[in-house]
């Protein structure tokens, strides 16, 4: 899965939240923080990654990819994913 | 008054005479001694009595990214004030509402403030502020004052089903209660290591703080969002004393960070603020198989926790949530029956004794309702609004809500709250809010039967709530429905969010 699809599926899986806190689409760059900026509580997070890794077919050792503190950014995800 | 035995101050001050070099508070960029704490918070506390603030309510943004609020709350009990501790992420019109319901005159400024408690400021010059001291100041000598008896420890709010959030007002003595009765319970030691999890507008973080500090032990605050990273960092700082809302334990499971042995030194773990759920509980034995397993229960208006139950041996098959156990110390429940139920072992929880706090502020007919006398038997009793179910041996087990609140991760959620937030902008509009479970959590969606727009009222909710009394989603349907007799047909909305309309 190229960058591309991975941000459209993410934005499809975040529609509802985004709207929630009136965050707009141009303000996820790849520095975003999904869970420090409050879009997403840690629960909204796992179940984001749960549902990329049932879209890719990868299983993520999360523990290992939060170490880098940067796993929670629109960039770190694109990282885990693509 | 000299101050109680078990006051907070008490035990915290005879921790920083016994263990001077230890450290008390270890936070993401730097940890302070008890010797450190204690002169902060006294330089802090001069200031306060100072300004005049002796006897009064003080607010403060309670931000837990460094030491400077911790030594905020220490100085405004020393200086014999009440805290009354403002949710970090606002916003600034809950705040206003906050300020005004409590009747704070005093607020303790930050030493860092954000864009919105510099808005704050600028809003609310009629506070006398305060502004934190320089660490670089010598700190004074200072004797924490003495309190009357019925002095005010802390002001927290809870959500209200009508008229907004409700203040709590919990005093000295309630508690020194708690605090005597739990440390009657269990033992801690200097070594142990405390988490300190709960924002501290929750009064669960009294206990984090006191709790720790009586013991003369350090107390651990997560630098990460979220808890996402939790079981790593308990590890990495060897936490012997955990104490969570279940949620944060359901977030490490499915993280997959609970894996079994992971958690070796833990000793304790306690858990309180939301039903747990025995299948949690299996997976907590296996990763911290060296700690005791408590389940705490009690309402901000029984002061933090008011019964237990440990758990011993396996989970049962069939699973469903811990009980809540029983009352320890000098606590008391009462069970009375429900309408139109003849059962005397199943009703609504009634709690009394010493940690029963004296009410809310300004709100007596709420205070009313909740604190009751009851024929025959002495004292106030806080009627909770739980169903709950007491079994042969006197363990008390959870059942649900005698009414419509919610609890979402762990927060207090008068669905009501949010309608009547609303109603203000629906021109004569309804809106109910119901719950949803969505991959085991509770979320809230709200219905509407006003053509509106939803960004809009979702932009007003965030300007007026904290965030997690914003709903998922707001649907608009032509009309909502009712009941036979008249009523929102809850179920069945309940029904609609749940498969997703």
């Amino acid at each position: 899965m190229d960058s591309k699809q991975l941000h459209a599926l993410i934005i499809g899986h975040l529609a509802d939240r985004m709207v929630r806190l009136g965050v707009h689409e141009r303000e996820l760059d790849k520095g975003f923080d999904l869970v420090r900026s409050g879009l997403l509580d840690s629960l909204g997070y796992i179940d984001l990654v749960a549902a990329l890794e049932q879209a890719t077919g990868r299983q993520v050792d999360l523990e290992k990819a939060l170490e880098s503190g940067e796993a929670t950014t629109m960039k770190g995800l694109y990282e885990l994913f693509s | 008054m000299p101050l109680e035995p078990f006051d907070p101050i008490s035990l915290f001050v005879r921790s920083a005479e016994r263990w001077p070099q230890r450290i008390a508070l270890e936070v993401a960029d730097g940890h302070w001694s008890y010797a450190e704490l204690n002169d902060r918070s006294n330089a802090l506390a001069d200031t306060l009595v100072a300004a005049g603030a002796e006897g009064q309510r003080v607010a403060f943004v309670a931000r837990r990214d460094g030491p400077w609020t911790y030594a905020a709350i220490l100085a405004i009990l020393k200086a014999g004030a009440s805290c009354v501790p403002l949710l970090p992420e606002g916003p600034v019109q809950r705040w206003n509402t906050m300020l005004e319901r409590s009747g704070a005159s005093f607020i303790l400024g930050s030493l860092h403030p954000s864009p919105a408690e510099v808005e704050l400021r600028a809003q609310r010059q009629e506070l006398t502020w305060c502004d934190p001291v320089s660490n670089d100041k010598p700190a004074p000598l200072f004797v924490p004052r003495e309190v009357p008896t019925n002095a005010e420890a802390y002001v927290m709010f809870t959500s209200g089903s009508t008229g907004g959030p409700k203040g709590v007002s919990v005093t000295r003595r309630n508690v020194a209660a708690y605090l005597g009765q739990f440390l009657g319970e269990y033992r801690f030691t200097p070594e142990d290591r405390f988490t300190q999890h709960f924002a501290l507008p929750f009064d669960l973080s009294v206990h984090d703080l006191f709790v720790s500090w009586s013991s003369g032990a350090c107390l651990c605050v997560p630098s990460d969002a979220g808890g996402l990273r939790a079981a790593t960092w308990a590890r990495k700082e060897r936490i012997t004393v955990w104490f969570s809302v279940p949620s944060l334990g359901a977030v490490m499971r499915r993280a997959r960070t609970l894996v079994p042995g992971s958690l070796p030194d833990l000793r304790y773990a306690f858990f309180c603020g939301e039903a747990l759920l025995w299948e949690l509980i299996t997976e907590w034995q296996r990763a911290a198989s060296n700690a005791r397993i408590i389940n705490l229960y009690g309402p901000t208006e029984a002061t933090i926790a008011i019964t237990a139950y440990e758990v011993a041996g396996p989970a049962p098959v069939e699973g469903g949530t811990v009980p809540i156990g029983r009352p320890f110390g000098a606590n008391r429940v009462m069970v009375t029956p429900l309408d139109g139920t003849t059962d005397v072992n199943e009703g609504e929880l009634l709690l009394g004794g010493p940690q029963i706090a004296a009410g809310y502020i300004n709100a007596p007919e709420a205070t009313a309702r909740s604190f009751v006398q009851v024929p025959g038997k002495p004292g106030t009793w806080y009627r909770t609004g739980d169903h709950v179910r007491m079994d042969a041996a006197g363990v008390l087990h959870f059942i649900g809500r005698v009414d419509h609140q919610l609890k979402v991760l762990g927060h207090r959620v008068e669905p009501g709250e949010v309608d009547e937030t609303l109603a203000g902008v629906l021109g004569g509009g309804n809106a109910v809010t119901v719950p949803v479970v969505l991959n085991g959590v509770t979320r809230l969606i709200t219905y509407v039967d006003v053509p509106a727009d939803v960004d809009r009222l979702l932009g007003h909710l965030r300007n007026e709530l904290p965030t997690h009394f914003v709903p998922e989603r707001i649907v608009v349907l032509d009309e909502l429905p009712r009941t036979p007799n008249g009523k929102w047909d809850r179920p069945r909305l309940i029904h609609m969010a749940q498969d997703g309309q």
